[in-house]
């Protein structure tokens, strides 16, 4: 059984509906110290109406949400969440290293220790040379890092990022999950969402598919395993067979002993994601 | 709520504000000191105690009620930085308090400029308890006023009908309220209307101030101290 003080964010059965639209029915999440946690759906799932319970912006019908043991409301006044909201821009006409200083200072982070977490926080996303730069001046992907900067800086217990990565270049993505990966190692916990299956697949520890309730959850190498399939691409032909393992071992013999050119793909969480949710038409 | 999340909003708030300070300067400065230069060049002395009160009014009525209501409907509705204030440990109570003081740090100042220049330019003498109890009670209708422009900013979910219905509000309530004018000139009829406007409360309260006349002062402070409540709770109902 797990310690109560190892689980960060805890979500029990969680309602809720605007009008006559339901948009979390029953959701359950946990997100537990040092984790990535991603939570994955297609459009109008009710991933961003989950996360805006867990920081407290909307207040669940029913169920329960805690943070550290504590209400969202509780724990936010700790200061222990950083949070980049869905489409989230900054104060333009802030500089960069003002718009850090102040949303940590709203989160209660002791003045003495600011100007080094502001450093800290500018140079893992780097953005070291631009504190002193009006936002408004920078670039779309730019004002995206002064986001996530002021999410992580001085190390919060929980970072919420609602799709970080949403509309920038490779270069900075890979900024962002470098972020990520270090705030993890650091034991923070983050929760994400994204529609970047792929970008879910290299960061998550765990990973729930949800469509308004939760649909699937696990490990995106246990996800993984829902496909019972292997993808043999033969690149001569440009033929592609998905077979079970068994059969698979079979092809690739026969592909070998032939001396074709040929491809093994395992399926992706991107793979999964597609089973569960249907193609374009059906996801929405 | 914690003073200091609310202090920090409105220090950062002013900060982002650096770019348009000159706008600012000409509205709440510039303007009142050319409309009451050209009063005196006119010349109806009969009513420039309306027009001084008709301006403290406007500066801090008019102003914090449409930046405070425009400003929170694009924090919150037309952009998400509403949000990211929220989440990240302001509560709506700091944005709110936090979004007074920054109006407060901008009025204030502008109204004592403009009376100390109006003594200068108009000849007009005020001691410094005159000024000092106007700007208390210029401090009080910015505060009613903005939590006000909160509420309607926050609470209507079409940022654009906020944009607009912000800028019409103020209208009837400054020309149908002897703000700028003595309430004997107005016809019985828009006499008993003006008794339910806030801005004519506003405008005694600030009389009252000018001329140091302590009851006419109170019973515009005691309407204010209702009209406060219900500011108050339109915003915790709006949040």
């Amino acid at each position: 059984m797990v310690k109560y003080k190892d689980v960060i964010v805890r979500v029990e059965c969680l309602w809720k509906r605007f009008g006559g639209v339901v948009a979390n029915e029953c959701v359950s999440v946990e997100a537990r110290e040092g984790e990535v946690v991603s939570i994955l759906g297609p459009n109008g799932a009710g991933k961003t109406t989950l996360l805006r319970q867990v920081y407290g912006e909307l207040r669940p019908d029913s169920g329960v949400v805690t943070v550290m043991g504590l209400s969202p409301r509780k724990a936010k006044e700790r200061g222990v969440m950083g949070v980049v909201p869905q489409e989230a821009t900054p104060f333009n006409l802030l500089k960069v290293r003002e718009h850090v200083e102040m949303l940590i200072r709203l989160r209660g982070v002791p003045r003495g220790a600011v100007r080094g977490c502001v450093d800290e926080a500018l140079e893992v996303v780097g953005l070291g040379e631009y504190g002193g730069r009006l936002i408004d001046d920078l670039s779309g992907g730019m004002k995206r890092l002064v986001l996530v900067a002021s999410a992580i800086a001085c190390r919060p217990r929980l970072i919420i990022l609602d799709e970080p990565t949403v509309g920038i270049d490779a270069q900075n993505r890979r900024s962002i999950w470098n972020v990520i990966r270090a705030a993890r190692d650091e034991g923070s916990t983050v929760i994400l969402t994204t529609h970047y299956i792929h970008e879910a697949e290299e960061l998550s520890d765990r990973v729930y598919l949800m469509n308004r309730r939760i649909i699937m959850e696990g490990s995106p190498s246990e996800l993984r395993k829902v496909l019972p399939w292997v993808e043999v691409r033969v690149d001569d032909t440009g033929e592609t067979f998905r077979v079970g393992w068994d059969e698979a071992v079979g092809i690739i013999d026969d592909l070998v002993r032939r001396r074709v050119r040929f491809e093994v793909r395992e399926p992706s969480l991107e793979d999964v994601f597609m089973k569960v949710f249907g193609g374009p038409h059906e996801a929405g | 709520m914690r003073l200091g999340r609310a202090m920090v909003i409105s220090k950062y708030l002013l900060l982002s504000s650096r770019s348009w300070v000159y706008a600012a300067v000409s509205f709440t400065l510039i303007y009142p000191i050319l409309w009451l230069v050209l009063l005196r060049v006119v010349g109806n002395p009969q009513y420039l105690q309306y027009f001084m009160v008709g301006t403290v009014v406007n500066t801090s009525f008019l102003t914090p009620f449409v930046a405070t209501a425009q400003d929170m409907a694009h924090l919150r509705r037309a952009s998400t930085r509403y949000t990211v204030l929220f989440s990240n440990g302001a509560d709506h109570w700091d944005i709110a308090l936090g979004y007074v003081v920054y109006m407060l740090l901008f009025t204030l100042p502008s109204i004592a400029s403009t009376l100390l220049l109006l003594m200068v330019i108009l000849g007009v003498h005020y001691s410094v308890v005159q000024v000092v109890v106007t700007l208390m009670t210029a401090l009080v209708i910015v505060l009613s006023s903005s939590l006000l422009g909160y509420a309607l900013g926050i609470g209507v979910k079409n940022y654009r009908i906020t944009d607009q219905v912000s800028q019409v509000i103020p209208w009837p309530l400054l020309l149908l309220a002897p703000v700028y004018y003595p309430i004997t000139i107005l016809p019985q009829a828009l006499r008993l209307v003006s008794l339910a406007l806030p801005t004519t409360y506003m405008a005694l309260a600030i009389h009252g101030s000018l001329v140091l006349n302590p009851a006419e002062l109170f019973r515009a402070v005691s309407v204010f101290i209702i009209i406060c409540g219900c500011s108050c709770s339109l915003v915790f109902k709006s949040s």
